[in-house]
């Protein structure tokens, strides 16, 4: 960002490297990858052996890693797993679509027609700031324990970061681009689809990245808090009596899943605008 | 991240006709005042809809006067600020606990490449994850104390800081970080006079997304299996059929968070004064 056009013009002050041999630059290829595996790989021996060998910390409150290996083998066999996973992904995909079907119009209309936007922000932005999780035991009383309430949450708690960013995205776009269509006489139309929307889709598609994890902790939340299935209550559950293997278990599964989603859709946002940054800086 | 690098536009409007008086001061008014115009009309609406019409059962949706009325009763009973205190204790410390955390080991962590490479896989996935998912391994770890609920909203706070200002070491220009070497800064120089500086914003930016996940932490802990806090009394009033008492709590929750964010914001402002909007 900042730091690349004050790069321009200074000159390298490392020494060109020698040209690599093939095999060398593999190796710098893989290194970091085979480090992170070697690391994670270490850490969970650690976890073993303090908990197993070394008795650190009592095997009620923090279970081995092969204990929890066994209870996920176990939970998949039984097939336990895969029906609370289907309920979440199932609700989450549906809350999700419903979210971005409505946040992503809303949050353009919103922020290209002056009007609406005065009319609804109030309203977006105290639901922005507050934690829609909130709304769960009131949600329950509303819809039941099903599916219905957790597809409301999921909706709820993905909607207004999509709508917002969305808004903000119309509304940054660049004046000078705007009028440079304006002079050139490009229709309402050709506005839209050749300016407004490109420079608008980095903040669409940050948008739809935070939707992905509120709507995650609003599927938990959901789940925790009187249900009967999912991943959520398959931690609670546990948790309420003592079976810390399978809490823990439920958790990392949580943990994959997450990550997963997360990893796809960072790939689909570098396609989509390769030009923009993420946070991480790849 | 957006970065607008538009230098100061020119305005392409005629610039307005100088006002005075009355008109410039409605027209600085004039959206404020609409707005709390069309709030009290949307309350008003909601209200007969839900006494006079009773087109949705009030049991469900309790209309606004029946809301403020148990807020009232919250309010004068004194529940509310034993609630409130207990809320916002946790809040304070875990939060606190995180951003001392989360800014200095950000700082340690972004300034090395070592570390970065092998930490931040592991910070990055936890940031990914929702962390309220720990809740219930907390009540075996911690107890049903407070000590679990501050720990909730300290790892929901401590991610969202750590990496921003992981990011924010990361974008430091290089060629300020030559400039230092070659004038014989220290270690210590550079961190005070170069990283810092460079880095407050996305610190700031980290503490102010850090308040909606600590908000969120210090919820989710008061809504499963805790009898204390702002969250305890939604979870109590809807599942006892008390709705009007469910969302005067909520009020209070919108009210408090609003208040937050907005402070923080302010904060920002005046520490960081170059870095404008981005919300």
């Amino acid at each position: 960002m900042a730091s690349e056009a004050g790069n321009i013009g200074a000159v390298a002050y490392e020494r060109p490297l020698p040209s690599l041999t093939p095999f060398a630059t593999v190796w710098n290829k893989i290194r970091w990858p085979l480090a992170t595996v070697a690391e994670f790989a270490l850490l969970i021996a650690f976890w073993e052996v303090v908990v197993v060998q070394l008795k650190w910390v009592g095997a009620a409150y923090l279970s081995p890693p092969s204990a929890i290996a066994f209870r996920i083998d176990e939970m998949i066999r039984i097939g336990y797993l895969q029906e609370n996973i289907t309920f979440s992904v199932q609700n989450f995909v549906m809350g999700y679509i419903f979210a971005a079907g409505i946040g992503l119009p809303f949050g353009l209309m919103m922020g290209s027609i002056r009007a609406m936007d005065r009319l609804l922000s109030p309203f977006v932005w105290a639901f922005y700031s507050t934690p829609r999780i909130t709304l769960q035991p009131i949600i329950v009383i509303w819809l039941g324990f099903g599916w219905e309430s957790k597809v409301l949450i999921i909706f709820l708690t993905a909607v207004f970061p999509i709508l917002v960013n969305a808004m903000a995205g119309v509304q940054t776009v660049d004046q000078s681009l705007l009028r440079a269509g304006r002079v050139f006489g490009a229709s309402r139309l050709h506005m839209y689809t050749k300016i407004i929307l490109p420079s608008t889709l980095p903040f669409v598609l940050t948008g739809l990245r935070l939707g992905i994890s509120r709507g995650l902790v609003g599927m938990i939340v959901g789940e925790m808090f009187g249900s009967s299935l999912g991943l959520g209550h398959i931690v609670a559950r546990a948790a309420t009596v003592f079976d810390t293997t399978t809490a823990l278990s439920g958790t990392i599964v949580v943990v994959v899943l997450a990550n997963i989603a997360m990893a796809l859709f960072l790939y689909l946002e570098r396609r989509l605008v390769p030009w923009q940054k993420d946070l991480a800086g790849k | 991240m957006a970065v607008n690098t538009t230098p100061q536009e020119v305005p392409l409007e005629r610039p307005m006709p100088g006002m005075t008086g009355v008109a410039g001061l409605w027209q600085r008014l004039k959206w404020p005042i609409l707005t709390v115009v069309e709030v009290v009309a949307v309350l008003y609406l909601w209200d007969t809809l839900v006494l006079r019409f009773e087109i949705v059962n009030p049991v469900l949706f309790p209309a606004p006067s029946a809301m403020a009325s148990e807020l009232a009763n919250l309010i004068s009973s004194g529940e509310l600020s034993d609630h409130l205190a207990f809320s916002l204790r946790n809040l304070v410390i875990g939060y606190g606990s995180g951003a001392l955390l989360g800014i200095s080991a950000g700082l340690f962590i972004g300034a090395s490449r070592v570390l970065e490479r092998l930490w931040g896989p592991i910070i990055w996935s936890a940031y990914s994850t929702p962390i309220i998912t720990i809740r219930p391994l907390l009540i075996i770890w911690f107890g049903f104390g407070w000590t679990s609920l501050a720990f909730l909203v300290f790892l929901s706070s401590l991610f969202p800081i750590l990496i921003n200002t992981m990011a924010g070491v990361h974008t430091v220009d290089e060629s300020l970080l030559r400039a230092g070497r070659v004038f014989g800064a220290s270690r210590l120089q550079m961190y005070t006079k170069i990283i810092l500086p460079y880095t407050v914003p996305f610190i700031l930016t980290g503490l102010r997304l850090a308040i909606g996940a600590a908000l969120i932490g210090m919820l989710v802990g008061e809504l499963v299996s805790s009898n204390m806090g702002l969250g305890y009394i939604v979870a109590m009033g809807a599942s006892h059929f008390n709705m009007s008492r469910a969302f005067a709590a909520v009020a209070v929750l919108v009210a408090m968070s609003l208040a937050l964010v907005n402070s923080v914001k302010w904060i920002e402002d005046r520490v960081a004064p170059w870095r404008k909007g981005g919300r």
